[in-house]
């Protein structure tokens, strides 16, 4: 532990730049990660709406 | 560009392009994470602090591309009629106000060690501020008018009246700034920068421009989806009705 | 003459029971007037906030009757009629902006040396006070229309309406209340009130046909 503290320590600004990265690290994934989750639920949702669709074709196909 | 404007073309091509922007971000990040951090110097003035720029400067870049890629998404939606630029305006504006708020916030961080203040109205700060409002309004656009044709076309001509206004606010806030505090406190990037420096922030500057590239694909992928759903929504919708 | 006859039923209306010019006129003068109770009646601190706050709420007074200058004509199928007449829809935006300027910036703008007297503003720079208001809010209601019109289709759009135009409004401010600033400091006030006139300017460019393309949408 000690010895990450160190590789880490950046002199008396420390806490400055850690909170600079984190809040980048943050940022970046969490943008990230929302528009995934999102794009997956979306995805789901036309999944379960496609079943319709055969019959849709089939009734174009008869016309 | 008539091309890309078929949603099938664009989804391949999406496909195929980000795989490619995913791996360019992910080893530029932690290459450059690796330099910024530990294999750079620090600033004979600002000593260890100057490593926040690494995240700062890209974040601040990438706040004021993205404005540009929605507004001339915009641009393009409303000239040329094509639905998937409106969508990747929608796309790419939510990107650019989570980079916006990441560049003030990090901006703030940055001033505290160096100026002694966690917030200056400093010319450039102020106006990334106000970009930050510009995208808070372009979003709130969108929500708010339900027609999704009219949203589009309404966020767009918003879009449009604020990018010929970004200089209007730029040149206002410098002159505001330069009036009320003599020459300016902050000097800092700008081309005096130190050689050692330049490869850690433009390895940084690499992968924040592959990891926009690849987020504006993702999203844009994902209101195609959206507007799939609605239409066939509506289709079931319709046939239910008869 | 379609177009200066559309500017007078607009100020008529406006000044009619009821309408936006003498709402937005007690605003102004109440919102003002909030001041002193909130930093305390020491003249010297007001003397210095006078110049920013009349600015501050002149614009907000503006922005508050905004979201009604399309909206009205739109609910109940006039804009309809206006689009359909011979005046342009680019003119017709026009004569309303203009109208509500007439109708609602001019009368702050008159009034605004007696707030700045309340504030203890010096005799003196009063009538640089309502020089500069004269000058920049023209700007407030050319760029203000442009959100209105954006948001014609919108129900309760004031707030949507706040938040697109505010940032907007920015240069407006820093020139206009900057030349009074600059007054205080003994330094040149005209160069903030040339800068001001070209934003006014350049809001009257844009502004008509940002608010007629935002208003067909509306129309469709």
């Amino acid at each position: 532990m000690e010895i990450i503290l160190a590789v880490f320590d950046f002199g008396k600004h420390s806490g400055f730049i850690w909170a600079a990265y984190i809040a980048a690290i943050i940022v970046l994934i969490s943008m990230w990660m929302v528009s995934n989750r999102t794009a997956k639920k979306a995805a789901l949702e036309l999944e379960s709406l496609r079943p319709a669709r055969p019959e849709h074709i089939n009734k174009d196909a008869e016309l | 560009m008539q091309r890309f404007a078929n949603p099938a073309r664009f989804n391949h091509l999406a496909d195929r392009i980000m795989p490619w922007s995913n791996a360019v971000a992910i080893i530029a990040f932690m290459l450059g994470g690796y330099y910024s951090l530990f294999d750079s110097p620090a600033d004979y003035q600002q000593s260890e602090t100057v490593r926040i720029m690494y995240v700062h400067v890209p974040a601040a870049w990438m706040s004021m591309l993205c404005y540009m890629i929605v507004a001339a998404a915009s641009f393009t939606g409303l000239v040329w009629k094509h639905p998937l630029a409106f969508l990747t305006a929608k796309a790419a504006a939510p990107i650019g106000a989570g980079l916006t708020a990441l560049a003030l916030f990090t901006g703030a961080v940055w001033g505290q060690p160096t100026w002694g203040t966690w917030w200056e109205w400093d010319a450039r700060m102020t106006s990334v501020l106000v970009l930050f409002f510009l995208y808070l309004g372009y979003m709130a656009m969108w929500e708010t008018i339900e027609d999704h044709d009219k949203a589009s076309r309404a966020s767009s001509i918003l879009a449009l009246v604020g990018v010929v206004n970004i200089p209007i606010i730029k040149f206002s806030v410098e002159w505001w700034n330069t009036v009320h505090q003599g020459a300016s406190v902050l000097r800092v990037g700008g081309p005096s920068i130190h050689e050692d420096m330049m490869l850690p922030l433009l390895l940084m500057v690499l992968a924040f421009h592959a990891y926009l590239i690849s987020l504006v694909l993702k999203r844009v992928k994902l209101e195609l989806t959206r507007r799939k759903i609605m239409v066939l929504r509506q289709s079931l919708f319709a046939r239910k009705g008869r | 003459m379609a177009f200066w006859a559309l500017v007078k039923r607009d100020i008529t209306l406006a000044w009619a029971q009821g309408g936006a010019g003498g709402l937005s006129l007690a605003f102004f003068m109440i919102a003002t007037s909030l001041f002193p109770f909130a930093v305390g009646p020491d003249s010297e601190f007001l003397m210095r906030l006078a110049p920013g706050v009349i600015w501050v709420v002149a614009l907000l007074a503006g922005l508050i009757s905004l979201d009604r200058l399309f909206q009205a004509d739109f609910e109940d199928g006039s804009l309809d009629m206006l689009a359909l007449s011979p005046l342009s829809l680019e003119m017709t935006a026009f004569a309303k902006t203009l109208a509500h300027w007439f109708s609602v910036m001019l009368p702050l703008v008159i009034l605004s040396p007696l707030l700045g007297l309340m504030l203890a503003m010096p005799v003196a720079s009063l009538g640089w006070l309502l020089l500069s208001l004269l000058i920049g809010s023209p700007a407030l209601s050319l760029i203000g229309s442009i959100g209105a019109a954006l948001t014609v289709a919108v129900r309760r759009g004031g707030v949507l309406i706040a938040l697109i135009i505010l940032p907007l409004y920015i240069p407006v401010l820093i020139f206009g209340a900057g030349s009074l600033l600059a007054i205080s400091a003994g330094t040149d006030p005209l160069p903030h009130l040339a800068l001001s006139g070209a934003v006014s300017l350049f809001a009257l460019f844009i502004s008509p046909f940002a608010s007629a393309a935002a208003l067909r949408l509306g129309l469709e």
